[in-house]
């Protein structure tokens, strides 16, 4: 069995994949694209004369702007280095954002400053500036020194902003060395452009980390020491020289780093300046200024130029690291956040549909699908359903991927850059591009995950809850204001756990599809998948409709509460959705209030012999959980802004109530209609039917149709014994009682065990008998499970309300147990299962003196049928026939046996399966099926299988029987309970479609029937052929629902699909399911037709049925004491 | 039985890609070491091509003689290639007999057929515009005639360089395309092609009138610059005539042309017009009435100080007043009612706190 958490495992995978092929393609792209980018610049410039600007007077003023917090140590050495950068129009503007160390007094000191009176012209909005401080030095005459109030980096840009006076901004960290010729460089972009404003330029930094400084210069470059730095200096090549080349030529760019970047001041104005709010200014000032520019259709470029301008030193200490990229992290989130509106927004150009998705998916989801990565692995070697040779080989792609990256970029730097040209730095720069994924990239990724949980936790941008009831601030209002402010507040709050609720629905639904493509290939039909999504999401949306009302009233009494119910309520209906469409998968059969049927010990084994409760399905559930549980807790003591998302939810899930999503598509088979309905919907339905049914009392009156026909209001099923001997005349007289052995064989549907079956017959020798036999081609179970058989072919007994056997205590009955038992017969129950499942062997002690062979009167000698984790149904039937053969003693005639077989139950695990999958390949190529029937056999092979070896063990065992005495005095039975659901079914009726013969060595003649029968019709007939040819004692009346093999039967047979579903009528060739009536033909075929009038009359019939039932089920009584006492006595 | 398969064949095709990257790695890893070793060679190569630069320019040219590392590295097509970089770049350093000596060095070598080669043959963008440059700079003026082709390539370092090499090659008369340009000149194009304009003739001054009413507002930009770079006076009347054109970047250029070659009319000309311009153009006006610290323009510029709503003009007129020395007026708005007056007046006199 393909386990489910396989194919999760494969559709995890498989998403992995396409995002690590996304990354490759992007990679990629960026390495040829950079590499174009820097040829072309460097052939552009390369007899660049910078000096024709240096002294020009036509040239524009640049501002440096240089914020500093506590750079006492180095400020007077960097600010000398910026004093002699090579541009004549310049001022530099050092922003002491109020340090607590000394700055100030060493600049005043070294640079001989003063406190001056300032004019600001700036209007963008910052904390109070302390001082302004200018030079008395006529050397000394760009430099301009502020002291202000603390407020954070991008409010010390700011103010340096509103004191600047040049055209163009050049904004860097005080802690850099800048290349001397650095602004000429910078300004070049911003001569030459054109028809295009360029608004922002960037250069390449690299780190000063080791490198010899003199005089404010890099004098000599040398890697970092620690292969922390080395990392860095790797990475920064990669940024620099790869990606935003790349971006940049592509005009894609939306990040100029903070360390060093020209703005065109006029734009940065225009748009406000910094946003002191963020930790990522630097990114969020690109991306509004080309927000700006988008959104006023001006033509514009951001550009990055690939020479080496400034030299900054990174953290070579882990920690300061992981703050650093955190920050980063918060800062990508926030900018994101803040500009969504421009995300997959063609408005905005390449900027809106290129570089933020690219940011969102790779930059920020990069880090957090990775970081999820790893706990899917442990996940998956947790379920143990690794593939080592696949994880192997994609993680050494993956690795071998980014290091290939890496070692491109090395190459590129070496050939256009010549900043790291020892042969030892070569050497260890290839070194760190080879451990850089095992060391510096998991480090990278932890904090930037850490990033993105701190930055919810702080909820920035978010919103705020405001679940808060009938709160204060609503109490001075007027009451009906009240009202609608706590209403908008409630819908506020659940809109986004409502999102949450119908994305995983989505994504719930397209696992819940995939699953049946693995399982049901039958079912493989895209619009079986649409159709499902529809219903899981129409669901959704009424689900959601009812939570919202929930939520609210609960929210009035126990506010605190409430939020929690909600996403209870939500995580649970998402959760079940699980085990509801793996049991269809594993059942075909749609779990509704049957589930609570069975006691626990039942469900407990049914779930351990499907093989579903292993380690591996609870280790997928408390993973599911764990996901679900993470899912809400993201996002809570969250609400939107505005109520209008959840409004426009609630009014679609008001209209999921009218809508017919199932209408969409129509299919063929009850299957396909089966897969695409939402199955948690099919549950709280029929649960909430049930409960309505069982309590029927607590409905008005008016709701339970009347039944105009009289009906015996005590015991309605009570008739006169009158069944005709139909059987009689085909057997010859046997001087003694002959035997009665019935053979229950488990799920054999008529459709492979006949010729005329639409798969084909795999029973050959059944069908060999049914030659030999009384044979009824159209036969029908009563039952689309197991529960019903025993009572129905033994006693032809109603159903009560979820099968007789459930009925506690058992109703007197008449059945072939008591009745034959009267007459001195030996009765015994042979099972190779527990006798106690489905209550069996409370209605055989019922009839006391049964012998009941179960499970547990086999010893070791006997074979199981093979299990999950050691569990099985139990016996195989080799070991069941075997045990009957053995335990029947020859002395004690005649004999009623009754035998229910197990080898062909779900799983269809059997022992020999070699053997027998041999004998199904041989016979499948001996029956020379049509390419459609072949389809079938196949898609069915497992089952189809273990019917081989059932239909084996069943020939062996008649084989035996022929050698003993009393073989030729015995009758034979044989049926099935109901055809196997597990195959799939091509009508309804095949459901209940099942083999019945009648073998005996008194046979006179073979014979088959076309008439329809059910297994109601055994008891009466097999009684009536007793009754009139050996002169048994029978009850003068009965409570037989059939009315014998002969008949056709005029009261129609009810038929119950599972403990709860009572949906099935047969009535002449007319078939009653649910609402829908079909036309049966003569090979048991059926069609829909719309014959209100007859569909009106087998109603009538049905419902008078379902009278009677309800009837007996109220008084649980089926016939007076006294008739069987009378009987008995 | 199908899954499985599709399984392997994914891990299968998981391993090719895995090969065919570790297979990449290794010839960029061989590559990686092929450009060091190039580089190397390449820093060797400067060494010796420094070498003989200096000697060049101190001694003047000499025959290079078959003993020398250089004669056998000449027949190296990558050396040569090199050697002419080195010169391209060191005749921009130096100008007079040293650069006539480089050049020298040049035809003696006939690196000017490595040159026209780039130009002729090659068959990328840069390597044209790299034949342009290199031919420009060694003063090849045989390639003159083959330059205006390419004024109308579609390719703008080409043209931009086309552009730059008639100017240096032919002087004034090279800017002749001007004439029917349509491209805009960029600010850095602008400073190239003035930087290289040494002398103009008279006869061919009669140009300048017709650029300044060109369609391109880049032309009329440049030759505003032209005229303010070579004072030529005699255009006043022409630029003057401009101070309504309807481009803001040409009024600007005009106000500050204007003021380069101010005479009696100037002050009354930009005063008329300030009150009808915008707020970029004002300022360019204050700015050069700062510079021309015109005695009469002192009322003006008070009722600037005083009136204007705009705190940038109020801070330029302040300026200008200072530079006319009223920096008694300015001492006695320093207590001004408006706080705006008062601040800016205290940071023109740089009042220390």
């Amino acid at each position: 069995m393909i386990e489910f958490a396989s194919v999760l495992y494969e559709i995890v995978i498989w998403l992995f994949l396409i995002y690590s092929i996304a990354i490759v393609c992007i990679y990629s792209w960026i390495a040829v694209y950079a590499y174009g980018a820097l040829n072309q610049y460097h052939h552009k410039n390369l007899f660049t004369d910078y000096n024709l600007i240096v002294t020009n007077p036509n040239v524009p003023k640049y501002s440096l702007v240089a914020p500093a917090y506590n750079e006492g140590l180095t400020i007077v050495e960097n600010v000398r280095s910026l004093l002699s950068l090579y541009y004549n129009n310049l001022e530099i503007i050092i922003v002491n954002d109020g340090s607590k160390d000394n700055s100030i007094p060493l600049l005043i000191k070294a640079y001989q400053l003063e406190p001056t009176a300032f004019f600001v012209e700036g209007k963008i909005k910052t904390k109070a500036i302390k001082g302004v401080y200018r030079s008395k030095n006529p050397a000394f005459k760009k430099l301009i020194v502020v002291d202000k109030e603390n407020g954070g980096k991008a409010d010390a840009l700011n103010v340096g902003i509103n004191i600047s006076t040049g055209d163009y901004l050049v904004c860097i960290d005080v802690d850099c060395i800048l290349e001397q010729d650095a602004i000429l460089k910078l300004a070049k972009p911003f001569l030459e452009q054109t028809d295009k404003r360029i608004i922002a330029c960037g250069g390449v930094i690299r780190l000063a980390n080791n490198c010899e400084v003199k005089d404010g210069k890099v004098t000599d470059v040398r890697l970092p020491d620690s292969w922390l730095g080395r990392c860095q200096a790797l990475e920064y090549i990669r940024a620099f020289v790869l990606g935003r080349m790349a971006w940049s030529r592509a005009s894609g760019l939306i990040l100029i780093s903070g360390a060093f970047g020209a703005f065109d001041k006029e734009i940065v104005l225009a748009c406000g300046g910094y946003d002191s709010a963020t930790v990522g200014e630097d990114m969020e000032l690109v991306v509004r200024m080309r927000r700006y520019m988008e959104e006023q259709n001006l033509p514009y470029e951001v550009v990055n130029i690939p020479d080496p301008l400034c030299w900054t030193e990174v953290p070579e200490s882990k920690e300061i690291l992981r703050k650093q990229r955190n920050r980063w992290m918060r800062g990508t989130i926030e900018t994101l956040w803040k500009h969504r509106k421009m995300m997959f927004n063609p408005q905005y150009g390449k900027l809106g549909m290129v570089s933020l998705p690219y940011w969102f998916f790779f930059e920020f989801l990069g880090p957090v699908i990775e970081f999820i990565g790893y706990f899917i692995f442990i996940a998956f070697l947790f379920l143990g359903i690794i593939n080592w040779q696949f994880f192997f080989a994609l993680f050494a792609l993956v690795i071998s991927s980014g290091i290939l990256y890496s070692i491109f970029a090395i190459l590129v730097d070496l050939m256009s850059h010549k900043v790291y040209t020892k042969k030892a730095d070569l050497s260890k720069l290839i070194t760190a591009a080879i451990i850089e994924p095992f060391y510096f990239h998991p480090i990278v990724v932890r904090a930037s995950v850490n990033g993105l949980n701190h930055y919810f936790r702080n909820q920035h941008g978010w919103g705020e809850m405001t679940r808060q009831g009938f709160s204060k601030k609503n109490k001075d209002m007027p009451l009906m204001q009240r009202i609608l402010n706590e209403l908008s507040d409630t819908v506020k709050e659940f809109t986004r756990p409502a999102l949450i609720f119908l994305l995983v629905t989505v994504i719930t639904s397209l696992i819940e599809y995939k699953w049946y493509t693995y399982k049901l290939i039958d079912l493989v039909d895209p619009n079986i998948g649409v159709n499902l999504l529809a219903n899981n999401f129409d669901f959704a949306l009424q689900t959601l409709t009812i939570s919202l009302i929930i939520y609210q009233i609960v929210k009035l009494v126990f506010p605190r509460r409430a939020w929690l119910v909600l996403v209870s309520l939500l995580g649970v209906l998402l959760f079940f959705h699980y085990p509801l469409f793996l049991y269809f998968a594993e059942s075909r059969n749609l779990l509704g209030s049957d589930a609570f049927i069975y006691s626990y010990t039942e469900t407990i084994q049914i779930l351990k012999t499907s093989g579903m409760l292993n380690m591996t399905n609870i280790a997928f559930c408390i993973i599911l959980i764990a996901f679900l549980a993470f899912s809400f807790i993201l996002f809570n003591k969250t609400a939107t802004k505005k109520p209008v998302s959840g409004i426009v939810i609630y009014c679609c899930g008001l209209f999921a109530f009218i809508w017919e999503p199932n209408q969409m598509f129509t299919h063929n088979s009850e299957a396909a209609k089966n897969a695409a309905s939402s199955k948690v919907s099919y549950f709280i339905n029929s649960n909430i039917k049930h409960r309505l049914e069982v309590n029927e009392n607590i409905l008005p009156k008016w709701l339970i149709q009347q039944i105009s026909e009289e009906i015996d209001e005590d015991y309605p099923f009570l008739k006169p014994e009158n069944t005709p001997d139909f059987l009689g005349k085909y057997f010859q007289q046997s001087p003694v009682t002959p035997n009665l052995v019935i053979i229950i064989l488990e799920g054999i549907g008529h459709a492979y065990s006949s010729d005329r079956g639409y798969i084909g017959n795999f029973t050959p020798f059944l069908d060999s008998l049914a030659k030999k036999s009384l044979y009824w081609e159209n036969s029908l179970s009563s039952s689309g499970r197991t529960f019903a058989a025993i009572p129905t072919i033994t006693g032809s007994l109603p159903f009560g309300h979820s099968g007789f056997l459930e009925i506690n205590p058992q109703p007197n009955n008449f059945n072939l147990f008591n009745i034959l038992q009267k007459n001195n017969f030996e009765t015994g129950f042979y099972y190779g299962g527990n006798a106690g499942f489905d209550n069996m062997e409370s209605f055989l002690n019922t009839n006391k003196g049964i012998k009941i062979v179960d499970q547990n009167s086999f010893s070791a000698l006997y074979t199981k049928l093979p299990g999950s984790d050691g569990e099985s149904w139990g016996y195989e039937d080799q070991a069941l026939y075997k045990k009957l053969l053995e335990s029947n003693d020859l002395s004690k005639q005649p004999y009623f046996k009754l035998v229910l077989t197990l080898s062909t139950h779900n799983p269809f695990s059997i022992n020999n399966y070699d053997f027998y999958e041999e004998r199904y390949e041989a016979h499948l190529k001996k029956l020379n099926l049509t390419p459609e029937k072949i389809k079938w056999a196949i898609q069915s092979k497992k089952a189809l299988v273990s019917i081989i070896s059932s239909d084996h063990a069943l020939e062996q065992f008649m084989e035996e029987y022929s050698t003993r005495s009393d073989f030729g005095n015995t009758v034979f039975v044989i049926t099935a309970d109901h055809a196997s659901p597990e195959i799939p079914f091509q009508e309804k009726i095949n459901r209940y479609h099942v083999p019945l013969l009648i073998y005996s060595p008194l046979l006179k003649t073979p014979q088959a029937f076309n008439n329809y029968v059910s297994h109601f019709d055994i008891a009466p007939s097999i009684l009536a052929f007793y009754r009139e040819n050996y002169q048994i004692n029978v009850p003068q009346t009965v409570t037989w629902i059939g009315e014998g093999l002969a008949a056709t039967s005029l009261g129609g047979y009810p038929m119950m699909q599972s403990k709860t579903q009572l949906i099935d009528y047969i009535y002449r060739d007319y078939h009653l399911v649910d609402n829908a009536l079909f036309k049966i033909n003569a090979k048991l075929n059926e069609e829909v037709i719309s014959d209100e009038v007859m569909k009106k009359h087998v109603e009538k019939h049905f419902r008078i049925f379902k009278e009677k039932n309800r009837i007996f089920y109220n008084k649980k009584e089926l016939l007076p004491d006294s008739v069987f006492k009378a009987f008995f006595d | 039985m199908e899954s499985s398969l599709t399984l392997h064949n994914l891990i299968l095709a998981l391993f090719v890609v895995l090969v065919l990257v570790l297979l990449l790695t290794a010839g960029l890893l061989a590559i990686s070491y092929y450009k060091f070793k190039k580089i190397s060679t390449r820093q060797r190569w400067l060494q010796i091509i420094d070498e003989k630069i200096t000697q060049t320019i101190v001694d003047g040219y000499q025959p290079v003689t078959k003993g020398e590392d250089l004669a056998a590295l000449l027949k190296n097509k990558a050396f040569r290639l090199l050697l002419l970089e080195s010169l391209v770049a060191s005749t921009r350093k130096f100008s007079g007999s040293a650069a006539e000596e480089l050049i020298r060095l040049y035809i003696a070598l006939n690196l000017k057929k490595d040159a026209l080669e780039k130009l002729n043959k090659g068959n990328k963008i840069y390597q044209i515009s790299e034949g342009i440059q290199e031919l420009t700079a060694m003063k090849t003026l045989e390639v003159l005639p083959e330059i205006p082709d390419y004024l109308s390539n579609p390719n703008e370092q080409i043209y931009q360089e086309a552009q730059y090499a008639l100017v240096r090659l032919k002087g004034f008369e090279g800017l002749s395309f001007l004439h029917d340009l349509s491209n805009t000149l960029s600010d850095w194009q602008q400073m190239r092609i003035l930087d290289a304009i040494r002398d103009i003739p008279d006869t061919k001054r009669y140009l300048i009138a017709d650029w300044l009413k060109s369609t391109n507002n880049s032309v009329i930009i440049f030759t505003l610059r032209l005229i303010r770079t070579k004072q030529l006076l005699g255009f006043y009347n022409n630029v003057a005539a401009l101070i309504t054109h309807p481009n803001q970047k040409v009024r600007i250029q005009t106000v500050k042309t204007l003021q380069a070659l101010e005479n009696e009319k100037t002050l009354d000309l930009l005063i008329n017009i300030f009150e009808k311009d915008e707020v970029s153009v004002q300022k360019e006006i204050l700015k050069a009435l700062k510079i021309s610290k015109n005695k009469n323009s002192e009322t003006f510029l008070k009722l600037q100080l005083l009136h204007n709503q705009s705190s940038q003009l109020k801070m330029i007129a302040a300026e200008a007043l200072s530079q006319l020395d009223e920096s008694h007026f300015l001492h006695s708005l320093k207590n001004d009612a408006d706080p705006t007056v008062s601040l800016i007046v205290k940071h023109i006199l740089q009042e220390k706190i």
